[in-house]
């Protein structure tokens, strides 16, 4: 219980941090917000009407009050470049990033643990040397070098098997969504399906080498039951534990593969937000997506201690 | 050294290494054409004889385009890592050698800046000071450094309580000189590690903030803007996208694999 609330206290302090740091970033902003607007020819009484209009000509912690009280209850202001409620628009790309990077997660989850498995029971072996070196040259590859590569293999350049972009939303039936959701799940989910591979494989090899697998294969059991019954149950704390601890990495993750595949997701909308030098729509879109990494990490901590009995333990 | 270069795998993948670092130093002499000369007579032409590499949609020959290109991406992995080591390496061995409040002052700090998506408080950077390789280099080394000292810090922690050090403490030595002299070199093989990795890791991002066009500015470019710019042009001409491709992937595939070696030398020794 104490490790919980000191892990909540944490959360929320981190979170104060990011909120202060994102507003931070338009007050430095290079030229001034009204200028910005208004180009540099304005007259003195236009910028002096418009920063009253936007409220610039109060104390900056005021402002931070005004802006962190409106977010928290769901109101991140007008966009400049559009002229519409935030919100709205935020809230329908953010629901287009969830879904695919929940695809992704699921993709992690099971190309890992495969990935895993096999390479351990195969502990050795070339295919096992293959896949090893597969997985960490797969760590290292940025996602626009793997989207680009599926896009010319399957996306359109060799083979036409699947659309590179044009993603319409849940509505538009399920195999015109599984259809445009592969590519950029895939992409995404590469890196982190390396990553846990090689986790799994680790703790399999360890729990493939203790006397409870020993005994189990020696009492007679099929190799199978062998593996389900003793191997993977214990082989998948650790598993279970970096999968949960890194989901924050999707995060950063879609953003290139929301670029890649010019997919309406909250990333892309963040890319345009910058690009047109729309400072409110920057900074929601900034604090979302720091908050939702914030929280995962937070998901991932408790998960790791419902499965660590020694943490468990010290926190009881 | 003898066995790890006995390794295919190190041995290849340190020439690789060597081969892009030769190739990016005399890149721009190498280059058969000045990389932003356009010729609009042979735009898009495939790989042959005067274009080894093929021309871009400009008619700029690509193959100049990517030993430039090359140049770059070096230049901001490197300035990136000095950042890194330049920040997190004191950090680390202060933050270890003290302990203490100063620990707790330092890691926290760090912490919180772990707390953003790299990729998103790079951005935030970059909007702040404005796309060019100077803030690219620094953004990129910013994100990172605080990983850098948990790693230093963690390897200076290994070897606090040594009798060496506690020798050196003895014959009073200044703070300063246990740290360099006696806690550094004992860190040696974890942060080579690092520094591969490190390296690696910078290159990525910042060519993916290239690819995003929050980097260096037309009409130079990286291999991460190379990629960018021809993602129009692709399909018709592939030669625009899979020379940058191969290029970047034969540096930082190489980078990690030889990360990965040296760990598993270092702990193999029981030093790590």
């Amino acid at each position: 219980m104490r490790f919980l609330l000191s892990r909540l206290v944490y959360t929320a302090a981190i979170l104060v941090a990011v909120s202060l740091m994102v507003f931070a970033v338009t007050e430095l902003l290079p030229g001034n917000v009204v200028t910005m607007i208004l180009g540099t020819d304005a007259t003195p009484e236009e910028t002096k009407r418009l920063s009253e209009l936007l409220g610039l000509d109060r104390p900056a912690l005021q402002r931070y009050g005004e802006w962190v009280a409106g977010a928290v209850q769901g109101d991140f202001g007008t966009s400049l470049r559009m002229q519409r409620p935030i919100t709205p628009i935020l809230l329908e790309r953010l629901a287009n990033s969830l879904v695919l990077a929940g695809i992704a997660f699921v993709m992690v989850a099971v190309g890992g643990i495969a990935f895993g498995v096999v390479t351990a029971w195969h502990e050795g072996s070339r295919l096992d040397r293959t896949l090893t070196a597969l997985a960490v040259t797969g760590t290292s590859l940025p996602e626009f070098v793997t989207g680009t590569v599926l896009v010319l293999l399957v996306g359109g350049g060799l083979l036409s098997l699947f659309p590179s972009s044009g993603y319409n939303g849940l509505g538009a039936g399920f195999a015109d969504v599984a259809s445009h959701l592969f590519l950029p799940a895939v992409t995404l989910a590469v890196v982190l399906t390396a990553y846990v591979g090689r986790v799994t494989r680790t703790a399999t090899i360890d729990v493939l080498g203790s006397d409870y697998v020993r005994t189990a294969r020696l009492k007679g059991l099929p190799e199978r039951t062998v593996l389900l019954r003793h191997v993977l149950p214990n082989a998948l704390v650790p598993t279970v534990t970096v999968l949960f601890m890194n989901v924050g990495w999707l995060v950063g993750g879609i953003v290139v593969v929301e670029a890649v595949f010019v997919f309406p997701g909250i990333g892309r909308l963040m890319l345009f937000a910058i690009s047109e030098r729309d400072w409110p729509l920057i900074q929601a879109c900034a604090l979302v997506t720091a908050s939702i990494y914030v929280l995962s990490n937070f998901v991932g901590d408790l998960v790791v201690m419902a499965l660590s009995p020694r943490i468990r333990h010290a926190a009881q | 050294m003898r066995r790890l270069l006995r390794d295919p795998v190190f041995a290849g993948s340190a020439l690789l290494l060597l081969a892009h670092v030769v190739l990016a130093t005399f890149g721009t002499q190498i280059a058969p054409y000045p990389f932003d000369q356009m010729n609009f007579g042979s735009r898009l032409t495939g790989p042959d004889a005067a274009h080894w590499f093929g021309t871009d949609t400009f008619g700029r020959d690509v193959l100049s385009r990517v030993l430039v290109g090359g140049k770059i991406t070096l230049q901001f992995g490197f300035g990136a890592v000095a950042v890194c080591f330049l920040i997190g390496l004191p950090a680390g061995l202060v933050s270890a050698y003290h302990g203490g409040w100063v620990d707790q002052v330092l890691m926290r700090v760090m912490d919180v800046l772990m707390s953003f998506p790299t990729l998103l408080l790079g951005l935030l950077i970059l909007i702040i000071a404005g796309p060019d390789i100077v803030n690219l280099i620094l953004a990129v080394g910013l994100v990172y450094c605080p990983r850098t000292a948990r790693m230093v810090r963690g390897a200076a922690l290994a070897v606090r309580h040594a009798t060496y050090i506690e020798a050196a403490q003895a014959r009073g030595e200044s703070a300063a000189y246990i740290m360099l002299r006696e806690l550094l070199p004992s860190a040696a093989g974890p942060i080579m590690v690092e520094f591969c990795i490190r390296l690696s890791y910078a290159i990525l991002l910042g060519a993916s903030f290239n690819y995003l066009g929050l980097g260096v500015q037309p009409p130079a470019a990286d291999w991460g803007a190379l990629v960018q710019e021809a993602r129009s042009t692709m399909l018709l001409a592939p030669w625009t996208v899979v020379f940058p491709i191969v290029f970047i992937s034969t540096l930082v595939a190489p980078l990690h694999l030889l990360g990965d070696r040296l760990d598993e030398h270092f702990k193999g020794h029981g030093r790590a």
